[in-house]
């Protein structure tokens, strides 16, 4: 096993403690040890708060950060672009389009003069909605040839789908807006068992298919021609990418609204601390360096110790921005890496 | 509207049918409605039990919720039902995150039993403003960054929360990890004694109904007793709110705000329009139907003209400005922003209607100062 592969799964480990020993509550070590042994607990909801509410929302990070990094890589790679992310295929614009027309839906029918009322969840729409997104990139992606005019399909999407959410929150009451705008902040603490029992086989569907990209992740980027001469079939290893990334970027943010930068930010940090472009290699450390990333940031968005907690999409970009600047300058170049 | 209504009814008649079937041999104590101005929820006495059942617990929520309260124990029989949501009362220990329910403790005497409330800067009442600064009431966070641990902390009896809009994850999250969450849909009701009519929730919760039962026939005998003052009087002009992020939100004619405005001998402009929500209007159609209205009633939190002018140039053109015939309910706030307009508001109709009636008809009761609403200057 590779040397920072190691290193990274002990980081992983101790990120996965920090998560479930720091909360608003302040909890004795020797609580928390208690707990893990089994014996009973001066403060009877202690152990309800560590092992029914930190433990299944740290699980969630560990889905939502390793599938978020893993869909950067994929987009990354795929497009031959730093800058693409889970995002730019517009998934995640048709989940926040799900989720308005669930929000927002109610005065959204008394507009067109009709009674209705949805009864959907958040997520049934946000699942409903990255899939019709979804179908129609995977439409258009038989239609176009190159790579790139699909990058720009995928933005135009998300752009539109934006502008019908801000055309939706213009004719909604406030209090559907600040509904809908937590949505936006990304929560992994809402998460609930049951919402887990449903995003684990999705997220480890994700991970198994992602194990078949390794050989045509790795031959995309020495580019379309040398695809085709070595044999592969590109139409069959297309649709793998985009299937693949829809279906571990839309179930998390479907079930822990959009989460920013992690998708964007982690494929770098690992490369650059890898040094390398190897499938073969990212894979595993991105999947890893992506959850310690979110569960990073969860603890911190919690503030411990504080009743008050911050947006975790805030504390996503405002940690990760700096990180990933101060990695190219110490580096010098990103482009290298591709 | 009616659709969703009847088909409502329909679910209730049906549950309340079931209920009946379950239990053949326990007989309805009470015949007469316990409730009479509340719209959104029912009290069902049953022997030795008693079920809430709320209609339509938030807006866009399609199925009613009922909660079965129980003093000693459950009927064995209702034990593993998992149609109602079971409470034991009296409720001892409560985190709430409405104002209007501060309100409704006080009242009850019952505020000693609040644990955590959702933002204590919030909180008017001079009291329960001391209880957090002595650490009694712990602040658990607003409506969608709930603190769900420190409300585990607490460990309370029940979460009485009410929902703004549609789904509440957080709130979800809550009922898994065994919490009571308790939904109050109070803020939906379209009259003012419908949402006075929830101190008997309350009350219930408390093991304070009879207490409840007697402020609301008080309150509303006095609450009726103003009705009567404008009958045969002439119904000035009246428009309210104000533009928010370029959207004016007008209450549609069948809101709580405008039927009060109605009930006070008010003219609202925008009766017609007979559903219970919002109307998101621009300028311009505020203004063509408003323009020459007599009064403009409740100017958001402005609490002068000047400070209105400053907001928008074009709030100066309106007649109820040139006249100083502009109010808002910024009379009662204290230095950290709270303002009970929003808190003891739900206790007060009297004094609500009293307000639009000294606004509107300042003859017919000279003497009355204005309570909650203050004159711009």
């Amino acid at each position: 096993m590779n040397k920072s592969v190691l290193i990274l799964v002990i980081v992983f480990i101790v990120a996965f403690l920090l998560d479930v020993t720091f909360g608003s509550v302040l909890i004795p070590v020797e609580a928390l040890w208690n707990i893990v042994i089994g014996e009973p607990v001066d403060h009877p909801a202690w152990e309800r708060i560590v092992l029914n509410y930190r433990l299944p929302r740290a699980i969630a990070g560990i889905l939502a950060g390793s599938s978020l990094g893993l869909s950067g890589l994929y987009m990354q790679t795929f497009f031959r672009n730093p800058l693409a992310g889970p995002y730019v295929l517009g998934i995640s614009a048709g989940a926040s389009l799900g989720v308005a027309l669930v929000v927002f839906g109610e005065s959204l029918w008394m507009i067109l003069g009709l009674n209705l009322t949805s009864g959907f969840s958040m997520a049934f729409g946000a699942i409903l909605g990255s899939f019709l997104v979804f179908a129609v990139v995977l439409f258009f992606s038989t239609k176009v040839k190159d790579n790139t005019s699909l990058l720009i399909i995928g933005l135009m999407f998300s752009s539109a789908t934006s502008a019908v959410v801000s055309i939706l929150q213009f004719f909604s009451n406030p209090e559907d807006v600040q509904s809908y705008l937590v949505w936006t902040f990304g929560d992994l603490g809402s998460v609930t068992l049951a919402e887990l029992e449903v995003l684990f086989p999705l997220v480890a569907i994700g991970w198994i298919g992602s194990i078949l990209l390794i050989k045509p992740l790795n031959i995309f980027l020495l580019g379309n021609q040398y695809a085709k001469n070595a044999g592969l079939n590109m139409t069959l290893a297309k649709y793998g990418v985009i299937s693949i990334t829809a279906l571990l970027s839309g179930s998390i943010t479907a079930y822990c609204g959009p989460i920013a930068f992690i998708g964007l930010a982690t494929p770098h940090i690992a490369r650059m601390i890898l040094n390398t472009s190897d499938h073969r290699l990212l894979i595993p450390f991105v999947g890893l360096l992506g959850a310690i990333i979110l569960m990073c940031c969860d603890v911190i968005s919690r503030m411990p110790g504080f009743s008050h907690s911050l947006p975790l999409n805030a504390i996503t970009s405002i940690l990760g921005g700096p990180l990933v600047v101060w990695l190219i300058v110490k580096r010098g170049n990103i482009s290298n890496s591709f | 509207m009616n659709k969703c209504l009847s088909f409502f009814l329909c679910l209730f008649v049906g549950s309340s049918c079931s209920i009946n079937n379950e239990s053949v041999s326990q007989v309805d104590i009470v015949v007469e409605p316990l409730i009479k101005h509340a719209q959104r929820f029912q009290i069902i006495e049953k022997e030795g039990y008693s079920v809430i059942s709320i209609d339509k617990p938030w807006q866009g929520s399609s199925a009613p919720i009922k909660y079965l309260l129980y003093e000693d124990s459950l009927p064995a029989v209702l034990k593993s039902d998992p149609s109602y949501v079971k409470v034991k009362i009296p409720v001892q220990r409560v985190v709430c995150n409405l104002t209007t329910q501060l309100a409704f403790m006080e009242e009850l005497g019952v505020q000693n039993r609040l644990i955590g409330f959702a933002q204590t800067q919030y909180i008017y009442s001079p009291d329960l403003a001391k209880d957090v600064e002595a650490g009694r009431i712990r602040e658990v966070g607003p409506d969608g960054s709930l603190d769900i641990e420190s409300i585990l902390d607490l460990n309370p009896d029940i979460v009485l929360a009410f929902n703004a809009s549609g789904e509440n994850r957080q709130l979800q999250k809550l009922q898994e990890l065994g919490l009571t969450v308790v939904m109050n849909a109070g803020y939906m009701e379209t009259s003012i004694l419908g949402r006075f009519e929830w101190i008997k929730f309350l009350g219930r919760l408390t093991g304070k109904y009879e207490e409840a039962s007697e402020i609301f026939d008080q309150k509303t005998i006095i609450y009726d007793s103003l009705t009567q003052l404008v009958v045969g009087k002439d119904s000035p002009s009246v428009i309210t709110g104000t533009l928010y992020g370029g959207t004016w939100f007008m209450p549609a004619g069948d809101n709580y705000g405008a039927n009060l405005i109605h009930t006070a001998g008010g003219n609202y402009l925008w009766s017609k329009n007979e559903t219970s929500g919002w109307l998101s209007m621009d300028f311009e159609s505020v203004f063509e139907k408003g323009y020459d209205a007599d009064y403009w009633i409740g100017a958001a939190s402005y609490t002068s003209l000047d400070q209105l002018m400053e907001a928008d140039e074009r709030y100066a053109e309106f007649e109820a400005f040139k006249n100083g015939n502009v109010y808002s309910y910024m009379a009662r706030v204290n230095e950290s922003g709270a303002n009970d307009y929003f808190e003891s508001g739900a206790v007060n109709p009297e004094k609500l209607l009293a307000d639009h009636i000294k606004i509107l008809h300042p003859e017919l009761l000279p003497d009355y100062e204005l309570y909650y609403y203050m004159k711009l200057q």
